[in-house]
């Protein structure tokens, strides 16, 4: 394991509760850490460390239900300070408090994949969060005398969403490896992060629907945690653009005039 | 291993597509070109199954692509498993006729390194890697589908080995393969499956072999029933210790669920459809969210590939990729029929899809029947708290 993710379960492990925010316990040990500033460089008044690195804070923050920016912070909003060569000032930082408007198209294009990239890794989180809930609820609720994770139409339920679950690391991992690698070209890096967007989109809206279904009427209440994962993927699939338009910019992808054909296109990448 | 732990392997990384990956690629295809040249194959769909050509079963072998992961002295060229998967993927987005040495290339050479003898090893390895020898598999019977455990061929030990009575059915070309790797009950009636099963190697031309072609819904014949009359098996030919068959095959399903050829069946048409382009809205969106999928299900097969040389086969990972991967391919033909609507009119799109429409109901038996892949998923999924 490594020591970033140490870092993480001490902080979200001992003091992270589903539905905290800003004003919690766990967010003050994050941003004391540094851990909202890692993937920005030093002089742009970041701590350090990859992409890989600022993926994996989203993603077990959002797991652990944390309610905060990073996905926002660490993505586009780094990657507006990388394209201005302007350091991001203290405290917490979402895109709303940046202009685009000035931006060059590219760099505009390079934000906006960027945050597709935040939001998809957030995303992941928010479903291994809501998967997790599910799991749980099925093995401890008993209904018809057995507990529901023995009837095989439950089970059922359940492998479709760890289905769910597996794409979307296998997406965001494979994104978040491209958009880092100082080999892939660009179109590969937008393909990756396209199909990430538009794999945890959908998954977002399937999961969040059988995670609510095998829980029953408790898991509507305010009381049970599973609503602080179920309503950001109600609302996650349409940040950043929906799946529908990522879709169509996958299609302009893969037959743009540079590639030969759907497959040449699809293997235009260094790293899988 | 815990299944929590076996799928977090999709949340990792495997090493960049090296040189010599881009190399294999570029080698693969150019043998590609070639025989597609020289006439030896027309693209199809649904080819690792459906299309057995020997002829270019042969070349492949000759041109070292086939048991390429196996040692020098087996055949094989120490290839990496990253190169294979590039090889196979090339294969099949080809439409290439692999059918007659799949089985050999995917899951009985790697069994036989495992598992086999030095004999075993060097009465088959080689032959298999040159194209010139196939096997089948043994698994399905009458009445054992997706409950494999409950197989009933019977081998029961006699002096020098086994007499083996029974049938399997489901068994791809099992009328043109020389060997077929069987799963056979060795144990006592009752006996749990995890100890009563064994693994066999059967030469299809022992006296007592008879095999039948099932005719399917298009007219063709691939699949094949396969009669056991009271035929001898030598202790040679045990693949394995006795009992320890079940084991063996659920290691070898990893081989045989998680690979390309688990979404790859209907590429062929799909590309050829993109080639014709897209005007609709509709067409465009549906045809990018297709293609997503696509590029997600590859990173998916190479994150389980990394690791089907485990000593703990990575099986529930192998069921994840077979479900979704065999989804994407119904999927795919809905919106090929949309597709064929829109593309000018095509006779080989056409033929391609209806091909590809014929076969579409194993997609998801095959292999494995999508509810054993929920229940193998669902099995050993255990919450983290």
């Amino acid at each position: 394991m490594s020591d970033l993710d140490e870092l993480l379960d001490q902080i979200l492990g001992r003091s992270c509760a589903p539905g905290d925010g800003l004003d919690s316990r766990a967010w003050r040990h994050l941003t004391e850490s540094g851990l909202d500033r890692v993937g920005i460089p030093e002089h742009l008044g970041g701590v350090g460390g990859d992409l890989v690195d600022a993926g994996d804070i989203v993603i077990r923050t959002a797991q652990a239900g944390l309610i905060s920016p990073l996905r926002e912070t660490l993505f586009p909003v780094a990657k507006l300070a990388e394209l201005r060569d302007h350091a991001i000032p203290e405290g917490v930082i979402a895109l709303d408090d940046y202009q685009v408007k000035d931006l060059s198209p590219a760099h505009r294009q390079a934000v906006r994949l960027w945050h597709a990239l935040g939001v998809a890794a957030h995303s992941l989180g928010a479903i291994r969060g809501a998967v997790d809930q599910a799991t749980s609820y099925v093995a401890i609720r008993h209904q018809f005398g057995r507990p529901l994770a023995s009837h095989q139409v439950v089970r059922h339920q359940i492998a479709s969403i760890v289905s769910e679950l597996c794409a979307c690391e296998a997406a965001v991992s494979h994104a978040l490896a491209q958009a880092g690698s100082s080999r892939a070209n660009t179109e590969s890096v937008a393909l990756a992060i396209a199909s990430a967007k538009i794999q945890t989109a959908r998954s977002s809206t399937r999961v969040a629907r059988t995670a609510h279904q095998v829980h029953g009427a408790i898991g509507m209440t305010a009381e049970h945690p599973l609503h602080y994962f179920t309503t950001q993927l109600w609302t996650l699939p349409r940040e950043a653009g929906g799946p529908e338009l990522w879709s169509q910019r996958v299609y302009d992808l893969v037959h743009s005039p540079g590639q030969a054909d759907l497959w040449a296109a699809l293997c235009a990448q260094h790293q899988f | 291993m815990s299944t929590r732990a076996e799928l977090s392997l999709f949340s990792e990384t495997p090493p960049a597509e090296g040189d010599d990956v881009l190399a294999e690629r570029r080698s693969i295809r150019a043998f590609l070109a070639r025989a597609s040249e020289s006439g030896l194959f027309r693209p199809e769909v649904d080819t690792w199954l459906s299309c057995h050509s020997p002829d270019f079963t042969r070349a492949l072998g000759a041109a070292g692509f086939i048991g390429m992961t196996w040692p020098v002295t087996y055949g094989g060229r120490n290839a990496s498993v990253s190169q294979r998967l590039a090889v196979i993927e090339e294969l099949l987005v080809a439409g290439a006729p692999v059918a007659a040495h799949w089985f050999a290339d995917r899951q009985i050479g790697p069994s036989l390194l495992r598992h086999g003898t030095e004999e075993q090893r060097q009465a088959f390895l080689p032959s298999m890697a040159r194209g010139e020898l196939y096997f089948c598999i043994g698994m399905s019977e009458p009445d054992s589908g997706s409950d494999l455990g409950s197989v009933r061929t019977s081998a029961i030990q006699v002096d020098g080995g086994w007499r083996v009575n029974g049938s399997k059915t489901w068994t791809s070309h099992g009328d043109r393969a020389h060997h077929m790797l069987a799963l056979v009950r060795t144990g006592q009636p009752g006996q749990a499956h995890k100890e009563a099963l064994t693994q066999v190697i059967i030469d299809m031309s022992s006296p007592g072999v008879t095999v039948r072609p099932i005719r399917m819904l298009d007219g063709r014949e691939h699949f094949c029933e396969v009669f056991f009359d009271d035929i001898f098996v030598p202790d040679t030919r045990v693949l394995g210790r006795p009992g320890s068959g079940w084991a063996q095959v659920l290691g070898e399903l990893g081989f045989e669920r998680s690979g390309p050829e688990r979404f790859l069946s209907t590429f062929p048409l799909v590309a050829g459809l993109s080639a014709s382009g897209a005007s609709s809205d509709y067409l465009r969106t549906n045809a990018g969210e297709l293609i997503a999928r696509l590029v997600v299900l590859r990173a998916m097969t190479a994150r389980v590939n990394t690791r089907l040389g485990d000593a703990a086969a990575p099986g529930v990972a192998a069921a994840v990729v077979k479900d979704l991967g065999t989804a994407w391919e119904l999927d795919s033909l809905d919106l090929a029929a949309v597709w064929l609507d829109e593309a000018e009119h095509n006779e080989d799109l056409g033929r391609l899809y209806r091909e590809a429409q014929a076969h579409s109901p194993a997609f998801t038996l095959r292999g494995g029947a999508t509810e054993v892949m929920r229940d193998i998923i669902a099995r050993g999924w255990e919450p983290t708290r």
